[in-house]
């Protein structure tokens, strides 16, 4: 432990000592993380890993995280100072425990829940323990919540701005009850929920192990010494990148409520060593619930940011500071109240982080990756379970490719660089849902042709059980030709994107919009279907980089092999002689 | 205090206490974010500008100002 001389600044801390003090704060994260794995109750916490656990200070700097959600993860720094500053930092006392959605005060989007928790130790606050979780059902429209007609937040579920759920550890059971009034499975809500304050209990008892062990002031200098460090760190970084203004330019097919594409821009500027990331020129926001939240845009910017810096900077708020953000309210990139933004975060937030690692690409070629999927292919859906009488929602994702890169091919079947999820077994799906998965494989020819190969997105085909009924809604993108992810230097783009049903005795996949009319092919809500009923999900395949023509041969031979790139794409993209495709 | 002149009396924080119906939010004239609480309120050009705190008030003099300047819109 350091020392403080005479009347002086407290010596600093060595390395070792840091780098253990860091540990422990991501090991208290990663501690919630399996207190929630083990205690939610719905797939997409348990199995889908669609939370993220951070650790604060009392100022609302974060000092610690983990392997978690990268959108979530950056929220958290804006919702969390949003709270302590609406509420007051000495409205907190121990064992109180904050909810709060509100996309409009920091939040990502609505379904995203946050418990915070002040940890007090001997009578004095520390900080903040906080858990950031998508909740599958909180209302609205859609079932699912995931209304992807959106025109208003309203439609998109229960706003609840930052209020104490828990009060010096005993449930408010008033709040309670009017949360689970609004929610189509409140009892998923209740297990889920206190499956979040359960870890915030967990990390409350693990950080004040910590400050018994070493001390409130020492504890409080290393976490000062850690953000310090990462900021120098991450500066140091950001100064290898030749001074300039970078810019690049994206679209998407459209907001599900008008058949119109919308474009988002971007300008970076390098100065020594901080970058200013202005979002202006983005289109103003939009009908339909593509908008990003600023937490989004924020978050995707950091996201790429980290994408193309050293992995290693301990991830705190120190990291952050060098990265400026400029996002216009009233755009895409910063949806105004009552603007709707569910589908911000998962369509939006992706291509974001894509376009600024794309608009550094002159400057950083070995870093940079081409385009991923950009869509987490958000399906939900839901209805009264033939087998039990019990209402049920599950929200799906669906991984895609991610982009190429200089050294690589991009990898297969990989969720959103938003989300960093996990995959839901198929048994777990049909033990809990009246749905079969016929098919789940991945699409050949979906990733884009390069020296490096575009990832490859995937197939999945599920049928509706005989004496079920369920309404389904989804929220895709990249499903318009035109419209798939970007290659770099040369690189293809990515497969396309697919959301079609084959009604019961159909022999062919459609899209919603040929049999059901919906104004956009890939984003629509509350379709019911009935037994037999069959529904396609494609992902789309990431961008390739680099001519493929100049792919090496041994790469191409195991793509043939592995049925990955079929001959006549082999021949007709890559060059290859027929007598090697086939 | 304004980051950009380093004078004390060039700028105020006004405290927002909206009414619990206020649906109205306040974005900072440079970055964007909706301020919850505090804003920085200066003068700029003869302009009132609202920021969220000091740096957003030097990143709008060195940045955001030049390229309004350049865009014929300051």
């Amino acid at each position: 432990m350091s020392t403080a001389a005479a009347g002086g600044s407290p010596a600093a801390i060595d390395p070792v000592t840091l780098g253990i003090v860091n540990n422990g704060f991501v090991n208290v994260c990663r501690e919630m993380g399996i207190t929630m794995i083990r205690t939610a109750f719905s797939p997409i916490f348990n199995e889908g890993l669609d939370f993220s656990c951070v650790l604060f200070d009392k100022r609302g700097n974060m000092i610690g995280q983990a392997e978690f959600c990268p959108a979530q993860i950056a929220a958290s720094l804006f919702i969390v100072r949003w709270t302590l500053e609406e509420l007051g930092i000495d409205s907190f006392e121990p064992g109180d425990v904050v909810l709060h959605n509100d996309p409009y005060r920091g939040g990502a989007h609505i379904p995203e829940h946050s418990v915070i928790r002040p940890v007090f130790h001997e009578g004095e606050l520390f900080g903040f323990v906080a858990n950031v979780g998508h909740l599958a059902e909180i209302g609205g429209k859609a079932v699912g919540s995931f209304a992807a007609d959106a025109t208003e937040v309203f439609q998109e579920g229960l706003r609840i701005p930052p209020i104490k759920i828990v009060k010096r550890d005993v449930n408010d059971m008033e709040l309670w009850r009017l949360i689970m009034a609004n929610h189509r499975t409140p009892r998923n809500t209740w297990g889920d929920l206190n499956a979040q304050i359960g870890s915030l209990r967990v990390a409350e008892r693990r950080v004040i192990e910590m400050l018994d062990r070493y001390g409130r002031d020492f504890i409080d200098q290393a976490a000062n010494e850690l953000m310090d460090y990462s900021e120098r760190w991450m500066r140091a970084e950001i100064a290898q990148i030749p001074n300039g203004v970078y810019a690049f330019t994206e679209r998407m097919e459209d907001d599900g409520v008008v058949d119109q594409p919308v474009t988002f821009h971007v300008t970076v500027t390098v100065l020594d060593d901080e970058l200013i990331v202005d979002w202006t020129g983005t289109d103003p926001q939009v009908r339909g619930p593509i908008n990003a939240t600023y937490g989004v845009t924020a978050g995707a910017t950091y996201n790429a940011v980290f994408h193309l810096t050293d992995h290693h900077i301990p991830k705190n708020s120190g990291a952050y500071r060098p990265i400026r953000i400029i996002a216009p309210p009233g755009s895409a990139v910063n949806v105004s109240y009552p603007g709707p933004s569910v589908g911000g975060n998962t369509e939006t937030h992706p291509k974001l982080a894509d376009m600024v690692i794309a608009a550094l690409a002159p400057a950083l070629p070995g870093r940079v990756a081409a385009a991923e999927g950009g869509t987490a292919c958000n399906f939900l859906f839901g209805g009264i379970h033939p087998k039990t009488g019990d209402y049920y929602a599950n929200y799906h994702l669906e991984g895609g490719g991610w982009g190429a890169k200089s050294y690589d091919d991009g990898n297969d079947a990989i969720i959103v660089k938003n989300g960093n999820c996990r995959n839901t077994p198929v048994e777990i799906f049909e033990t809990r849902y009246p749905l079969r998965v016929r098919e789940y494989s991945l699409i050949d020819d979906s990733g884009g042709a390069g020296a490096m190969r575009g990832g490859l997105g995937t197939r999945r085909i599920l049928r509706v059980e005989q004496g079920a009924e369920v309404t389904v809604n989804a929220l895709f993108d990249r499903t318009k030709p035109g419209f798939g992810a970007f290659g770099l230097e040369g690189g293809g783009k990515g497969g396309y994107a697919a959301i079609k049903v084959k009604r019961k005795g159909e022999s062919e996949f459609r899209t919603f919009t040929d049999v059901f009319g919906t104004v956009s092919p890939s984003k629509f809500t509350n379709i019911v279907l009935h037994g037999g009923d069959e529904v396609l999900i494609e992902s789309p395949g990431g961008g390739g980089y680099g001519d493929a023509h100049a792919r090496d041969p041994e790469r191409l031979a195991r793509d043939l092999y592995e049925g990955f790139v079929s001959p006549a794409a082999a021949q007709a993209l890559y060059g290859a002689s027929a007598e090697v495709a086939t | 205090m304004s980051a950009a002149s380093g004078t004390p009396e060039a700028g105020r924080w006004v405290e927002l206490k909206p009414a619990v119906w206020e649906t109205v939010v306040q974005a900072c004239a440079c970055c964007g974010q909706v301020v919850a609480r505090r804003l920085w309120v200066i003068d700029v050009e003869g302009t009132e500008r609202r920021f969220c705190g000091t740096e957003c008030e030097a990143l709008y003099r060195s940045y955001v100002l030049p390229k309004l300047r350049s865009a014929g819109k300051a």
